[in-house]
């Protein structure tokens, strides 16, 4: 299974850069890449064999105005610059209401062909001047073309809403497109499928839909891992499984549960360093940025340092071995407090164990997983269920032990 | 008349904190709203010429909460305690605070209403250079 890191922060640059042998990709946001055109294309195209693809978050165009505009009404700054890079109108279309209905969006082709230039446009924004400064700092690669384009996709709440149908008509018609110009770039979807309505027609329907496409990426929204049920994971599972059928696809926004799918077929998956490991429609980029946090590897979930830190003084074993905490804890608890003082290293430290566990896909054997997780939950769950819940901020969830382990168990170990 | 009104006015936690910092000033270097990895303990205290560093989660009625802190605590306290709103006070499950070490203050609404209801145990979970830090930090702050 690849990792493809999803960038989000500027600060990110420098140890993305020193983490890239442990990365097979990454995921540029269409917004970030539109606001700050000169040092993303210099940092993606310094890289050498670096794959990568533009989200192109049009799904932003469905919330309501209110959530993408600043104080004074007018759009923010690197919403307004996509969508200027999209269709010269969209942005008037959308100050123009309070929230956007399917007709609102502007004619399919318009907007592929926007988005799709967008999408190309690495290249000729790395060759700017102001770009040139950084890729004296970042140095020249040859990372310039993505490994495809991605269609404009919606969110959608059933294969019955409007939001779906043209969602699929994007896809159909940046297709038509990318075969139009014969240049070997070839188009590929997100499907920002609800994971909690799926059901066996929807899925074969799905299915059926897309089943022109190569590339498929799923966006399970509303799918928090910590507190997926069983039906959720299974349903997961199994559009994975069918779509694999036919395309390559890749997960955004996973975390290890959603990891765990490439026994089902899923070739990819990415995350932000950190955070981003799932993501549902209503959160808009922005805000302030994440508390540090600890990825503990047998809870394959993170962990704030404070936390972290008492369940290392309970439970040593828990310390991880890999090469960043060996160095940094040396066995000793203690040393947890570091981390706060090197932040970068919580990063370090994240990736090295997910590039581990990608591996373990790799060689996934089912039931030992699930025998795994059951065993982590019987051992670590009475200790630490009275902390606070981790992710309350977040999900709002009332969850705090690792019960999240035992319906992981339940999902992944159902037949399909 | 007036009493009464008094008795049936939401006590904030700040008034529960003033009050119990008052208290504890009594032989301690008391500090408030001190910095731990990504949160902030309401109240710690260091004895006076002495090396036992205390924390205090305030809360006037969810202790559970307060209880939660407190356990988070125990990774940097020599002794962790929760403080509660004596008119709350008795919702708090005594059980629970034994089973993990944790102390319990009973804090009025009037100076002086404070009482120690359970002593805290020794942390075993301390880390002894956040403790050593915080330390340094809270003799710092009173000189």
């Amino acid at each position: 299974m690849n990792i493809h890191l999803r960038f989000g922060l500027q600060k990110d640059k420098e140890i993305i850069r020193d983490l890239s042998d442990k990365l097979d990709g990454l995921v540029i946001p269409a917004h970030i890449l539109s606001y700050q055109s000169a040092v993303i294309s210099a940092f993606v195209s310094s890289f050498t064999d670096m794959p990568f693809i533009i989200d192109p978050m049009t799904y932003l165009l469905q919330h309501p105005k209110v959530e993408l505009t600043n104080g004074s009404g007018d759009l923010r700054k690197s919403i307004s610059k996509m969508c200027a890079e999209y269709t010269p109108d969209v942005e008037s279309v959308l100050l123009a209401h309070r929230q956007l209905s399917p007709n609102n969006i502007p004619d399919c082709e318009i907007l592929c062909k926007g988005v799709r230039n967008q999408q190309l446009s690495i290249s000729s924004k790395a060759a700017t001047k102001k770009a040139e400064k950084y890729l004296k700092r970042y140095g020249r690669g040859d990372s310039v073309t993505p490994r495809f384009i991605v269609s404009p996709y919606f969110h959608f709440n059933s294969t019955s809403d409007q939001w779906y149908k043209l969602s699929l008509e994007m896809a159909q018609a940046m297709q038509t497109i990318c075969s139009e110009k014969g240049d070997g770039i070839e188009a590929g979807v997100v499907i920002f499928v609800p994971a909690d309505k799926l059901t066996d027609d929807e899925i074969a329907t799905i299915a059926s839909d897309y089943s022109k496409f190569k590339h498929i990426i799923l966006w399970p929204g509303d799918f928090d891992e910590r507190t997926a049920n069983k039906a959720q994971i299974v349903n997961i599972r199994k559009l994975v499984s069918k779509l694999s059928e036919f395309a390559e696809v890749e997960i955004l926004y996973a975390g290890f549960l959603l990891m765990t799918t490439a026994a089902d077929g899923a070739k990819v998956v990415s995350h932000g360093l950190t955070y981003s490991q799932h993501k549902s429609f209503a959160v808009t980029p922005g805000g302030g940025g994440m508390p540090e946090r600890y990825y503990i590897p047998k809870f394959r979930a993170f962990r704030s340092l404070s936390q972290t830190d008492i369940i290392f003084h309970q439970k040593p074993e828990l310390m991880c071995d890999c090469p960043v905490c060996e160095n940094l804890l040396q066995s000793n608890p203690d040393r947890i407090i570091l981390f706060s003082d090197e932040p970068e290293k919580l990063r370090e430290h994240f990736i090295s164990v997910r590039k581990q566990e990608a591996i373990e896909m790799d060689n996934f054997d089912r039931s030992s997983l699930v025998s795994e997780l059951r065993d982590i939950y019987h051992e670590y769950h009475s200790s630490i269920c009275n902390l606070p819940n981790p992710d309350a901020l977040v999900s709002g969830s009332n969850m705090n032990g690792l019960e999240y382990l035992n319906r992981w168990a339940d999902g992944i170990s159902e037949e399909l | 008349m007036k009493t009464g009104k008094v008795k049936n006015k939401v006590i904030s936690e700040k008034r529960i904190a003033d009050v119990l910092i008052s208290f504890l000033r009594n032989g301690n270097h008391v500090a408030r709203e001190v910095r731990h990895y990504e949160k902030s303990i309401d109240v710690v205290t260091m004895v006076l010429d002495g090396d036992e560093l205390c924390t205090v989660e305030v809360k006037t009625q969810n202790w559970k909460k307060a209880f939660q802190q407190a356990f988070v605590n125990l990774a940097v306290a020599d002794k962790s305690y929760i403080a509660m709103y004596s008119k709350y006070v008795h919702r708090v499950d005594i059980g629970m605070l034994k089973e993990y070490g944790i102390g319990l203050y009973s804090v009025g609404s009037a100076w002086g209403e404070v009482e120690l209801l359970k002593d805290a145990d020794r942390s075993c979970y301390m880390n002894k250079i956040t403790n050593r830090r915080i330390k340094e930090q809270i003799i710092g702050v009173r000189k």
